[in-house]
């Protein structure tokens, strides 16, 4: 394929080249994020994980393009981000949905924007999909906390994106909701080869979703590792009871642990 | 609290029969001289008066029209001015900068103040009313606009940036609703202003008006016409507010939840 010789390769699916972020100047200046290097591929599930104030939520605005770079920069399939867009769907903590909308509005709202033809088929389909279809005459404040939030996700998957990106959408939840969306999440991204970035403070989330972990380390914000982990593509024959209960499971999570508890006692 | 506590609108009722029963004690025992405080049946009377024959010249529903009309003519302009003031205001900075000055300026500035201009730029007809009346209207509206704008949830801005929306698709589809909730508010709290002012407004030279009328009636001693006249706008004034509360209720019911 004469294409390929021009595309980027796969792994350069999504490249931080060199990115840093200080917010402020002078004195009072932080520097949230020094010199990032990462890249992957398409249909990774990424998850980064590190303490508060490690510059992962700055490393992922970056790439949503909420977020300019002091310098270096981001690139999602060889083109530079330069702002928020479509192609990069964005899930936050809070579902920061419109609360003016109806279900259904709320999930189309992105093709609707582009005017596209299919916005109700499309709405269909991924409220459907997440078990929404049914209240999609209602408004989101008339859902629970874990039914809004996967109409964030069915929001974003919605305006058909390439890439997912996750700042710890599962953190306000409580523990059983989140282990349901967790599988919900995993299941959707297994149908659709999604790639995925997954910001969150559970280690143990990150190391059964994620295809790779990345850590961080703060001030200031750094990339210190990165763990290639296989439960994510198995998870699906081995259910996540069994994967939790793995040796080589428990041995990566407190590698991951341990590597965290490190940064604590410096 | 005791077992046997009234409802609260026993309560109210209770408090409103005994107002009364005050009123009537006071007046009807010749404590009180007629012109310092009549008693409700010589309101009753006066009110009947002006239904049957209306006020100089006019029949009492022309002069509560009047009024209305006033009031109405002011809020509207004051309000949706104010309003797309304020949005411009809490979107674009320059805009804040340029405008706030004198918004903030005006604010706080009781409209008597500005009434012998009114009256030597824009003479003693309605243009000198209505345009108090806008002025009373304009900075709440555009106060309120602003901070709607400027409290909308910057997520939700950034969510619909990143399902593609342009910066005028942003403000039309997030911005706005988001801050209308505050702007209904600033609606209602302009409402009130403006119909504060209503009396300022006709003291502007005239003979019609429900606030006119009470302010001659006043000149010519005549207590029953006033009472009766404060009774029509203080229940006007109830119905109008009660009217914008569930106005607003109904079109931002997402509000609060």
């Amino acid at each position: 394929m004469s294409a390929a010789s021009v595309r980027p390769t796969a792994r350069d699916f999504v490249r931080f080249d060199g990115v840093s972020v200080r917010y402020g100047t002078g004195t009072s200046a932080v520097q949230a994020l020094e010199r990032a290097d990462l890249s992957f591929a398409a249909g990774d599930f990424i998850c980064i994980v590190g303490p508060s104030g490690c510059g992962k939520t700055t490393l992922m605005q970056t790439l949503a393009g909420f977020l300019k770079p002091t310098s270096g920069e981001v690139s999602l399939e060889g083109k530079v981000v330069e702002g928020p867009g479509p192609e990069r769907g964005v899930v936050f903590q809070q579902p920061a949905l419109f609360p003016w909308m109806t279900v259904a509005a709320n999930a189309g709202f992105g093709p609707r924007l582009r005017g596209s033809r299919d916005v109700d088929a499309r709405a269909e389909t991924w409220l459907r999909t997440v078990g929404l279809w049914e209240f999609r005459d209602r408004y989101p404040y008339e859902l629970s906390g874990g039914m809004q939030q996967r109409l964030a996700i069915a929001r974003a998957l919605c305006g058909e994106p390439k890439i997912l990106l996750m700042d710890e959408p599962f953190g306000a939840l409580d523990a059983l909701t989140r282990e349901r969306m967790q599988e919900e999440l995993h299941a959707v991204w297994r149908r659709t080869g999604m790639t995925v970035v997954f910001i969150t403070h559970s280690v143990e989330e990150a190391v059964y979703l994620g295809t790779e972990v990345v850590v961080m380390s703060p001030r200031p914000g750094r990339i210190v590792d990165r763990i290639a982990v296989r439960f994510a593509r198995e998870m699906a024959e081995d259910g996540i009871r069994a994967v939790k209960s793995d040796p080589e499971f428990i041995a990566t999570r407190e590698r991951v642990l341990s590597l965290i508890w490190q940064m604590g006692e410096t | 609290m005791s077992k046997a506590a009234l409802p609260d609108w026993a309560i109210t009722l209770l408090a409103a029969l005994l107002v009364l029963a005050l009123w009537v004690g006071v007046t009807s025992g010749g404590l009180v001289r007629d012109l310092f405080l009549p008693g409700p049946l010589d309101v009753w009377s006066g009110l009947q008066d002006l239904l049957d024959e209306g006020y100089k010249g006019r029949s009492l529903f022309e002069h509560i029209g009047m009024s209305l009309m006033r009031v109405l003519a002011g809020f509207l302009t004051g309000a949706l001015a104010g309003t797309a003031l304020g949005l411009a205001m809490g979107y674009l900075r320059p805009v804040d900068a340029l405008a706030s000055p004198f918004i903030e300026f005006l604010r706080p500035l009781p409209q008597l103040a500005y009434l012998v201009l009114l009256i030597v730029w824009l003479g003693i007809d309605e243009s000198s009313k209505i345009t108090m009346l806008f002025l009373a209207a304009l900075p709440v509206s555009a106060i309120a606009a602003r901070d709607g704008v400027r409290n909308v949830v910057p997520e939700r801005v950034r969510a619909a940036q990143a399902l593609g929306a342009s910066p005028w698709q942003v403000f039309r589809y997030v911005i706005a609703p988001g801050a209308l909730p505050e702007i209904l508010t600033g609606a209602r709290l302009a409402a009130g202003i403006v119909y504060g002012t209503l009396i300022a407004a006709e003291i502007i030279a005239g003979s019609s008006g429900i606030g006119w009328m009470i302010l001659d009636a006043g000149r010519f001693l005549r207590s029953d016409y006033v009472f009766a006249g404060i009774l029509i706008i203080g229940i006007a004034g109830f119905g109008i507010d009660r009217l914008l509360l569930w106005l607003e209720r109904r079109v931002v019911h997402w509000a609060g939840k």
